[in-house]
Parts: C-alpha cells; structure tokens; sequence
C-alpha cells in the first residue's frame, strides 16, 4: 500500500514588522482593476510578499490589521492591504484562523467574508491529507497533480512516503 | 455595510449587488490611476481610450448588466443573468456591435465583461474593439485582449427574449 502525504509545511514566525513588507503601491493595482473577489484573491495569492506574509505572520496578527483597517478611516489602499491581509489567512491553518476570527466581524469590508470563503478553500485543497491509493498505481517519487479546472486551483506536491 | 439596489433579472428575481462605500475620500481614487505600473502598458495601444473618470459605484458587470448603477460580483449573479436574461452564447464569426462578451477565469469566475463596439474580424486577429469598467477605475474602450483581464477563455453572448 502506498500513503501520499500532501505536504504543506509553514513556518509560524511572528513578527509585526513581517507587515511591513508589503508593498501598497503592488497591491494597490489589484484591489483597483478586481471586478470579482476570485480575481483579487487569485492576484494577490500569487504575490511573493503576502505568501511570505501569510506564512511567517499568525492568524492572530493578521486579523489584528484587517481590524485596525476596519475601524479606522479607510483608503483605497488601505483596503488593498487589508484584502492583502486577508488573503495571507488563506495560508494559514483553517483552525487557527478561525479561532483568530472568534466575535470579529468585518462589515465595512464588502470582500472580507468572500476572500476569507476562498482562503478557506484553498487551504482545504492544501492542507495535510493523507490518500490511500491501490499498490499497483505507478507513482513517480514526485509529481505535480494537474490544475484543477474546479474554483481555486492549487498546485501541490505530492510526495510518496514509504 | 455597502448599498444594495432594488435591482431584479428580467424573470423578477433578485440581483445581489452593492454600491462600494469602502471609503470616504474619491481622492486617493482619482489620484490611484498613476500608481497602475505595469497596467498603464495598456493605455498606450492604439485603440485604448478612456471613456469616464475612476467611479466605484458600478464595476463591469454593473456596467454590462446593471445600467451603471451598482456593482455586481458574485459568479452565480452574473450566470443567473445570463440564464434569466435569455443570453445565448454566440460564434465570434457572428459577433455584431453590442454584442456582450464575458472574461471567464480557469476556475469559473466571470473576471471581467465588456461590450463589443467593433466585432472580430480576420484582419485584427479576431480581436474585437470593446468597451468595459476596469473594476474601480475608468470605463475605456479597447482591444478586447489588451487590458487587465485574460481573454483566452473569453465567451461572446447575444440577448435572445422569446
């Protein structure tokens, strides 16, 4: 019998000034041209800054900046980052970004619930699964599953454990 | 909370759709355009012109579908449109001027809708010149291939009420 862990290993660093390193005038064009949240979730996931947020910074963290987003005065630009932000959840653990999420409601951001939704669904498709498949399925020691034409397409890596 | 309009298909049922209030100031809005980088490549094609000020009020489909009164974003929204509508997906040899096109994304999100001013012809590539919303920015007319949105998947739709 064969077992294939889908790995997702994420580092869980912390840091404030982890923020900082993106980039409003980047994001600030996505947020701009979207007419749908699924295209600025898909333009922003694919940013190296907010993965590298979303995978050094906690859920914690990050719902703390939507918030500060959230009350204060908003800017086109703020609401890109805090879009951003959101964004950086979908590389997060489910749990604990919903337990991060806990009495928060973020109702001046149109798109929140809807990217959170897409984060969701994307961190399902990449999170650790572990696949029972019939012993004669010839498997390379490392493929790439094919994209999926369903919502969310997420390339993952698929590696045999013995 | 964004406005919602009292907005229905033709069948009397209702359209989910919301007029952006994310922020106070149209400023950072106006003044955005130039921060676009790499986008600002489009505006320099021959045919790209820009038709109205940034307004985030309506995005494409709100312009495509919604009069330009409102914003409409959610996939299932613009494919009960297109169902409750009566549109017919059409070949692009039959394509005429009003005709209406929709940007489909890999992972079935209508990214983008536009409405066709000059129809596909062999000489431009099979290319229309369309006019559509760039999300929160300006309405332009353009090259249907030279804006912001994939147009690989890209389906041409006539209104057919019976």
């Amino acid at each position: 019998m064969h077992v294939l862990m889908i790995s997702n290993a994420r580092s869980t660093i912390v840091s404030t000034q982890n923020s900082a390193r993106l980039d409003a005038a980047k994001l600030l064009p996505e947020y701009m041209f979207a007419n749908t949240p699924a295209y600025l979730f898909e333009r922003m996931r694919a940013l190296p800054p907010v993965r590298e947020l979303g995978e050094k910074a906690d859920s914690q963290e990050l719902v703390q900046l939507i918030e500060q987003i959230d009350l204060g005065k908003k800017t086109p630009t703020s609401v890109a980052l805090a879009y951003a932000y959101t964004t950086a959840l979908s590389f997060r653990p489910q749990s604990e970004v919903t337990k991060a999420l806990e009495g928060k409601k973020f109702e001046s951001l149109a798109w929140f619930g809807a990217l959170l939704a897409l984060g969701f669904a994307a961190s399902k498709n990449a999170s650790p699964t572990i696949v029972t498949i019939d012993q004669g399925l010839p498997l390379p020691e490392r493929v790439a599953a094919p994209p999926s034409p369903a919502r969310n397409s997420v390339i993952i890596d698929l590696t045999r454990r013995e | 909370m964004p406005r919602e309009l009292k907005l229905d298909s033709s069948t009397g049922r209702h359209l989910t759709n919301w007029q952006n209030d994310e922020w106070e100031s149209e400023f950072e809005l106006a003044q955005s355009i130039g921060l676009c980088g790499d986008y600002l490549r489009f505006t320099s094609h021959p045919d790209f012109k820009v038709r109205s000020k940034s307004c985030a009020r309506y995005n494409c489909h709100g312009m495509t579908f919604g009069g330009r009164r409102t914003a409409i974003s959610e996939p299932d929204v613009v494919a009960r449109i297109l169902a409750e509508d009566a549109y017919t997906p059409i070949p692009a040899e039959t394509v005429q001027a009003g005709d209406i096109v929709i940007y489909w994304a890999e992972s079935g999100d209508p990214s983008h809708s536009a409405v066709v001013l000059v129809p596909p012809k062999p000489e431009s590539l099979n290319i229309p010149v369309v006019f559509s919303k760039w999300g929160l920015h300006f309405e332009a007319t353009h090259r249907a291939n030279a804006c912001p949105y994939d147009f690989q998947r890209a389906v041409y739709y006539r209104v057919n009420p019976e």
